[in-house]
């Protein structure tokens, strides 16, 4: 372990900036993802289908003004396309996914090793995540609508060191669905049933055992001026179990964004 | 707290590996060989297919005669054959199984029955070669003023503004002739187009059901549909009289279709009973990729009648067309559909009675 930390805590450390941050960290990001989206949708099909995916996201931090030191605001969107084959290449799928989210973090500031700085931050985003999956080979039940309207508890961590006086911030975000509403219809029933008027028993609690996943972008961003550049990794993963349907959405992808305070 | 911040690198590892390791939790529930297929076969026509009990259909016994025969080093064919032959056993023809080098297709349900139509001789000796057609319908105004429409697909859209044109056209007509023969089905949507051009009010369009489980008996409550009448912008039948012609390859949206029709007043269906298809059919696959569909959410008439196996014509409106007369230019049910309208635009008495009660009109003066 000793050996890990040791790679992510450089050595030299300057000694340009050591005085105490008062006010949580807070930037805006924008920036783009690509990576690999895996899709289960009973609803559609019982075979996973997988492909490339491509996205595009928001983010906003700001300080409460009340309390700049201790809690933060957070909220944002992102947009994803993923166009996906079966295992053996001859039917193709679509999903598209957008997600908003708004949260407020409490966050504590540490200071591990002189020079640098450790935020840990805890709380809790409303959610709301819309998506369709799509299927054009199938007759009657070509598509698969997802909607859910939530509250994730989230959790984040942010270590700033300065390299020759140049900021490089390494963190991490994790979110978790726990209690929400979300939509499903039943284990048959077609959207021309729903288009026809019968409504019942679309909307669905949600709570860890029918609705879960997780979010997390683990990043590295490098700030030399006002703007700068931040590289990650995002991992979401969306499972669903109502009406005896199962949806998965898995996507990992590597992220590029552009990072200001 | 310096124990935390020590494992927070290894925090942050653990959480990716989480994820990592979730990619790889999805994998396919069988294995993409003849034993896997076969079996991810039978569990999706065991979970959906929606017409067990209907059919008396034992697919526990189903599944135990074919599986069997399934062997390791079978081929795609040899398994495709196979696999045709099982999902013949449900007697649907809703259920296809599509690869690349073939489709399976059930054909019994119009192959075992006399055709009673011939494109050819509507065209050549009814329509003469010329007649409108806009929407996928053909339409013509026959001697005598009675109107005539032909829709051989409900996969064909209809436009509300054809459709305006179409009945304009024929708005003077003292009948209607609407035939349906050889019109296999497609979207449900241009089923309550069509009606609504047919009813001055809201009509029941029929009850679905769909499945709530995998088990044979999970069916929701049957829910109630009904169709509106058209926008009053829109031209609507002029409420003359309207025979409906039914052959057996009437199938799915046309059924349904004919169900709803045969409901209406002032409406006979005229021929012989449709080819069923009262399922609305469900899309799925195998983990070869070939597609599989199945009626999965059964749709009952406007009465509830079961209308999978068909739609019987009005009583008393049992007509055939052999293929002789048909060879000879002669269409028996559209003669009789033809005489039929002449007679009650001639005869207010009868009219006023077929208007009124269609299966009374029949019974005392039939064909």
């Amino acid at each position: 372990m000793a050996a890990i930390a040791s790679l992510l805590i450089p050595s030299r450390i300057s000694a340009q900036d050591t005085r105490t941050e008062e006010r949580v960290p807070s930037r805006f990001s924008i920036g783009i993802g690509v990576g690999e989206t895996r899709s289960l949708d009973t609803y559609l099909s019982p075979v996973t289908y997988s492909g490339t995916s491509f996205g595009l996201g928001v983010w906003q931090e700001l300080p409460f003004s009340s309390h700049p030191g201790e809690w933060r605001m957070c909220f944002g969107g992102e947009g994803r396309f993923s166009n996906m084959l079966n295992p053996r290449g001859n039917a193709r799928k679509y999903d598209a996914d957008l997600r908003i989210a708004w949260g407020a973090e409490r966050m504590w500031s540490i200071k591990p090793v002189t020079g640098s700085t450790l935020w840990l931050g805890a709380g809790a985003d409303g959610v709301i995540e819309g998506g369709c999956g799509y299927l054009p080979r199938n007759g009657n039940n070509p598509a698969a609508a997802r909607a859910r309207i939530g509250i994730d508890i989230a959790g984040s961590a942010e270590w700033t060191m300065y390299l020759k006086g140049v900021p490089l911030t390494v963190g991490e975000r994790l979110s978790v669905p726990t209690l929400g509403i979300f939509f499903s219809p039943q284990y048959g029933e077609s959207y021309y049933e729903i288009y026809l008027g019968n409504r019942s028993g679309l909307v669905h609690t949600g709570w860890w055992g029918n609705t879960g996943g997780v979010r997390s972008h683990l990043t590295v961003s490098v700030r030399p001026g006002k703007w700068g550049v931040r590289l990650g990794w995002l991992c979401s993963l969306q499972r669903q179990n109502a009406c005896n349907l199962r949806t998965r959405l898995l996507t990992n992808a590597l992220t590029l964004e552009l990072v200001s305070r | 707290m310096r124990r935390l911040i020590d494992k927070l690198p290894a925090l942050f590892l653990a959480s990716s590996a989480v994820c990592m390791g979730l990619t790889g939790c999805e994998g396919e529930e069988y294995a993409d060989d003849p034993r896997g297929n076969f079996e991810a076969l039978w569990e999706i026509v065991d979970t959906r297919y929606c017409f067990f009990e209907e059919k008396g259909i034992d697919w526990e016994a189903v599944g135990k005669k074919y599986r069997s025969r399934v062997k390791p080093d079978m081929s795609d064919m040899a398994l495709f054959s196979l696999c045709s032959e099982m999902l013949s056993e449900l007697r649907d023809g809703h259920v296809n199984l599509v690869s690349s080098f073939d489709t399976y297709y059930y054909r019994a349900w119009w192959t075992d029955y006399p055709q009673d139509f011939n494109l050819r001789t509507l065209q050549q000796y009814y329509l003469g070669f010329d007649y409108g057609q806009t929407s996928g319908i053909s339409y013509k105004m026959m001697p005598d003023s009675i109107g005539y429409m032909y829709y051989p697909s409900f996969s064909s859209g209809i436009g509300n503004l054809n459709l305006d044109y179409i009945l304009a056209i024929l708005y003077k007509s003292k009948g209607l002739v609407l035939d349906v023969r050889n019109n296999g089905g497609g979207l449900l949507t241009n089923v309550e187009t069509l009606v609504s051009r047919f009813t001055d009010t809201p009509v029941s369009g029929g009850y679905i059901t769909h499945k709530t489980g995998p088990g044979h008996d999970d069916f929701s409550e049957p829910f109630s549909f009904t169709y509106s009448p058209a926008d009053a912008r829109r031209v609507s039948w002029n409420g003359t009289p309207v025979v409906v012609l039914t052959n057996r390859s009437c199938f799915s949206a046309a059924n349904d279709f004919v169900a709803v029709m045969k409901s209406l007043p002032g409406v006979a269906v005229m021929g012989a009973r449709t080819g069923g298809g009262g399922g609305l059919p469900f899309s799925s696959e195998l983990p070869n990729g070939w597609a599989v569909r199945l009626s999965a959410s059964p749709i009952s008439g406007p009465g509830g009648e079961f209308i999978e196996f068909g739609v019987d014509p009005t009583p008393g409106c049992e007509v055939t067309s052999s293929d002789i007369q048909l060879a000879r230019g002669t269409d028996h049910i559209l003669d009789t559909a033809l005489s039929l309208l002449e007679r009650l635009a001639a005869n207010k008495e009868e009219r006023d009675l077929f208007m009124r009660d269609k299966e009374e009109y029949f019974r005392v003066y039939g064909l």
